[in-house]
This record gives structure tokens, sequence and C-alpha cells, in this order.
């Protein structure tokens, strides 16, 4: 089983289909932002970021941890819901909710957290949405003997009590962001004392706390570099496939920085597998149809460079839906371009619908899934629904990125409305 | 003939030009970085003469790590024959490191100009010297 754990993680950029537009300092300053990369991350992280290679070695102590905390993730196939459905799809999905915090992102926190660790810095900070990030940093952290400081947007912070126990529970500090506890964040409460927060505004305020105090900022999503360490599930997810002699059509998973999608999507990409590969997001953020392909910032106080990337402006708030992980401005540049390019195809689904999908995959598989895992199931079946039309025989492969048992009470009000 | 920018900004139009510059009987050369695809690269080992003008960091200014020795592998496992790696080398190490990773030479801009600027020609002409040296370890 161990023996599926990858050996070394996978970049996309050597397979991209044009040049990658690399990370731009901001014009007309005296500072350079990218310089500022040197301060906060870590510089193994760094030097992955830069040295574009298509393979890169998993460190032993890092492969170790992911057995530790159980990889390989298994892949299921959603046999009930195939049946319940009434359809000739095949449908196989990556459980990444089975890792121990509930989602995919411990996948890239252990190696962020391994190279802090190995630099000797006392602790690190970082922002989270939902929390999964956030559960994902602080366990890893914990792991590696380091202090972990979380900036919880402040909508979850308080619609997420449980998430932020867990968080708790393996020793980080969670502060709601905006918070009084950084320039940044005491600016945008005098500006809106009632501000929901955001994922960029919570970004900035991790940077600046890992500024000050000498620590490491981890970076949960959209860097490339992110998404080479999540690559392990879409690794995983070939070598599995090919064990039941299988091969994807069409490959599936939710977006919001890009990181689990990217991850799980990018070896079957580069490996030429599956003909469609299709990002879903949120239709109540509209980042697919209405972001626009240019450089912005991803953090919103613009201390990050500026990467070419598909985004909604560096200063849009994202109305409060219960899905934190896709309340996110941007998506990564790899993925930017090949949707751009047209290679990665995208759909939008609204909360009523990803509800529709979660509680028929529960009610099928056993599995509540996260919100945003949710957004994929709900394009996966519609695909499966449409291969009932045409009565074709189509293999669905999508990332059910984390469980929901930790937001039941989006559910419970989900319910509550739909009854 | 060098072109610095012209793959980075007009990747469509690029080999268009490369074509009208053979014909007119000069060699060009091609500026490539790391986050340009194999394929890419590939194609232009093809038409990039006398040698592939490789640069290893996002700007030159700005120390980020970066493994120099394994970006040039990349290229050189794509079939390089005549490497030139530049735009980004920030000291003797990261020299060397591009000569360990076959490079077949560099190109050094920042150092020399820093140097006349602030010590004078005397100064840069040193840093030629030392470069040589390096050069000539391996």
């Amino acid at each position: 089983m161990v023996d599926l754990i990858p050996e070394s993680w996978y970049n996309v950029v050597p397979d991209l289909p044009e040049p990658l537009p690399p990370p731009m300092d901001p014009p007309g300053r005296n500072s350079s932002s990218i310089g500022l990369l040197n301060e906060i991350m870590p510089r193994a992280v760094l030097e992955h970021q830069f040295t574009v290679e298509r393979w890169v070695r998993i460190p032993d102590e890092v492969r170790d941890a992911y057995a530790n905390f159980g990889r390989p993730t298994p892949l299921l196939r959603a046999k009930k819901l195939e049946e319940r459905m009434g359809t000739r799809a095949r449908i196989y999905f990556k459980y990444e909710g089975a890792l121990p915090t509930g989602s995919h992102k411990l996948n890239a926190a252990l190696p962020q957290a391994y190279f802090a660790a190995a630099e000797g810095v006392e602790g690190v900070s970082t922002e989270t949405g939902a929390g999964q990030w956030g559960a994902a940093v602080a366990l890893a952290s914990r792991f590696y003997g380091l202090q972990s400081t979380v900036f919880m947007v402040r909508s979850s912070y308080e619609q997420k009590r449980a998430r932020r126990a867990l968080m708790e529970m393996f020793g980080a500090t969670v502060l709601p962001s905006p918070s009084d506890a950084t320039s940044f964040g005491r600016s945008a409460l005098a500006s809106n004392p009632d501000s929901h927060g955001s994922l960029g505004g919570a970004m900035s305020e991790a940077i600046e706390h890992a500024l000050e105090r000498g620590w490491r900022y981890l970076v949960g999503s959209v860097l490339d570099v992110v998404l080479m360490y999540q690559s392990v599930i879409g690794l995983e997810a070939l070598a599995q496939m090919e064990e039941i002699g299988e091969e994807p059509d069409v490959v599936i998973g939710c977006v919001g920085g890009g990181s689990n999608f990217a991850g799980f999507s990018y070896p079957f990409i580069g490996r030429r597998k599956g003909s469609k590969y299709i990002a879903v997001s949120s239709s109540e953020i509209k980042k697919f149809s209405k972001g626009l392909y240019a450089y912005d910032f991803p953090d919103s106080g613009g201390f990050l460079p500026m990467l070419k990337m598909i985004t909604l402006g560096r200063n849009y708030v994202p109305p409060p839906i219960y899905s934190g992980g896709l309340r996110y401005h941007g998506l990564a540049p790899t993925l930017s371009l090949l949707v751009n390019d047209k290679i990665v195809q995208w759909m939008e689904f609204d909360e009523k619908e990803i509800f529709e999908a979660a509680r028929l995959f529960a009610s099928t598989q056993g599995i509540v899934p996260a919100p945003e895992s949710a957004h994929a199931i709900r394009a996966v079946v519609q695909l499966a629904r449409e291969a009932k039309e045409k009565k074709e025989k189509v293999n669905i492969a999508f990332n059910l990125s984390g469980h929901g048992l930790l937001d039941l009470s989006f559910y419970e009000k989900m319910m509550a409305v739909n009854s | 003939m060098l072109f610095p920018d012209l793959l980075v900004d007009f990747p469509e139009e690029c080999f268009g030009y490369m074509e009208k510059v053979s014909d007119k009987g000069l060699a060009p050369v091609i500026f490539v970085s790391p986050f340009m695809p194999d394929k890419l690269i590939a194609k232009v080992l093809r038409v990039s003469k006398p040698f592939l003008y490789l640069g290893v960091r996002p700007t030159t200014g700005i120390p980020t790590p970066v493994d120099v020795s394994a970006l040039v592998k990349r290229v050189k496992g794509l079939g390089a024959d005549n490497v030139v790696v530049g735009f980004g080398l920030r000291n003797d190490e990261d020299v060397r490191e591009a000569i360990r990773g076959g490079a077949e030479g560099i190109a050094v801009g920042t150092a020399y100009v820093e140097a006349a600027a602030k010590q004078g020609v005397q100064a840069a002409l040193d840093v030629v010297k030392r470069m040589r040296s390096i050069l000539d370890e391996f």
C-alpha cells in the first residue's frame, strides 16, 4: 500500500501548452515582493517554486509523514450512486476526507512545516477560510514541533466553531480576520467594523504576523508549488486506476485557489489520461464567469508578488456562502492558464444545487461531503445524467477533497430551508 | 544576434522572425526561462544558434533560491548542445552549479555594471578574471 505513495511530486509547468507568466513585482515600488518571499517562506519551498522541474523528489521524512497520516487515501467507486441514478457512467472518487483533518490540505502543510522546522524557526502562521487549511497547518506544525497562528476569516470563525476547536486541539492560536493583531487587520476593521473578512485579507495578516516574529508563512493554495505538493493525490489515483485497469474520461474537482483540483487532475493532464477536465466553483462567487485573466495580487494587502491569474480583483469581498474554501478572488497561475486555453473547462453551481448533490451522495455512499467538495459532486451528477440520456458509457473520476462532518450546521440549515 | 525578450513576449511570432534573421545570415540566440514548457524549449533548441541562453531567476536583482544545476540539467535533457546560463546568477557558487549542471558558458551582466559603477573599470575587469578562473576550475 505504502508503495502507492509517489516518490516525487509532479510539476505541470514543463507540460503546459505555453510559457507560464512568472510572478512579477508590482511596478513603481521601492521594495521587491519577490524578495519578501525570501523572508517569509521556507527556503526549500521557494526553491521548489522557482526551480521548475517536472519531478521533484519527496524527502523520505515527508513521505513517512504522508504514510503516518493515512496516505495513500482510498480510490473508491460510487456504485450505489450510479445505481440510484440509473446511469451507465462509472464514477470513481479519491477520498481525501480520510486524512485526519478531514481534507486534502495536509498534503501541502506537511512538506512546508517540515521545511520550516528544518530551518530552526519557532513557529509558522497562515490564513484559513473554511478551516481546512488551518487545521492541516495546526496538525503539521504540531507534528514538527512548531507553534502556529491561524488567521481565520471572520465569517468562518463565527460559523465554524468545531473546526476552530480542532485547530486549537492541535495547539494553534486561532484569530478572527480582520483582527486587531496586525496593522492590516486594524485598518480593515477601522474602515468596516462589521467586515466578514476574506481569504485575501487573512493572508495579508498572516504574512505580517510571520514577518514580525521571524516565523515562516505557509501557503495553502494559489502558488504553483502548493499545487505541486498536492500532486500526490492524482499520482496515487493514476496508479490506483491502473491497478484496476481503468482510465477516466472526465476528471473533476472543485476550485477555490486551485490546489485540490490541480493536485488531482494535473497528473492525468500530464499523462494525457482523460479527455475532459472540469473545474467547479460557486455561482455565488462567479470566478470563472466574471473573472479576468490578468496580473493581480494573491492577497488583499498586496504584500505578495503579482500573479497572472483569473481574478475578481484583490479587493473583492465574496458573499458569505458556507463553502469558505471557495471564497477567494484568484486562481493559481497554471490553472488560470489551462482554463484560459480551454484545456480545463469550468462549471459553477449555487448552494441549493450543491446541497441536493451532497444529500444524494450521502444517501448512497454514506459520506457527507464538505460543501466545497459537493460542488464537484454536483458536476459529476450532471455528467452522469447526461451519460444516462445519451446512453453513453463514460468513466468519471473526481476528487472528494474533504468530508463535511464538521459542516453539519450548513446541512442542518439547508435541510430546514429545503424540506 | 541575441533576442532576450522576443520569445517571452511574443511566443507566437518569435519563430517567424527567427527565420528572417537566419535568412540574413545571422545566428539568432534566444532566451528561455524555466517557466517555459519543455516542448517550446525543444523547439527553440533547433533554431537558437550557436547556443541557448537560459535564464535562471524571474528577476535579476532578487536572490530567490533556485537549484541552478537542476535547471541546466532540465534543458540539457532536452538535447541542448550549448547552453549559456545567465539572468540571475547571484554568486560564484551559482556559476559553479551552472557548470556542474552541464552548461558550456555563463552570461554576466549586473555584476560587471555594479562593479564598474561602484569601483570603476578595473573592478569590472576583476569580475571578468574571477569568472574566468571559476570556469577554469572545470
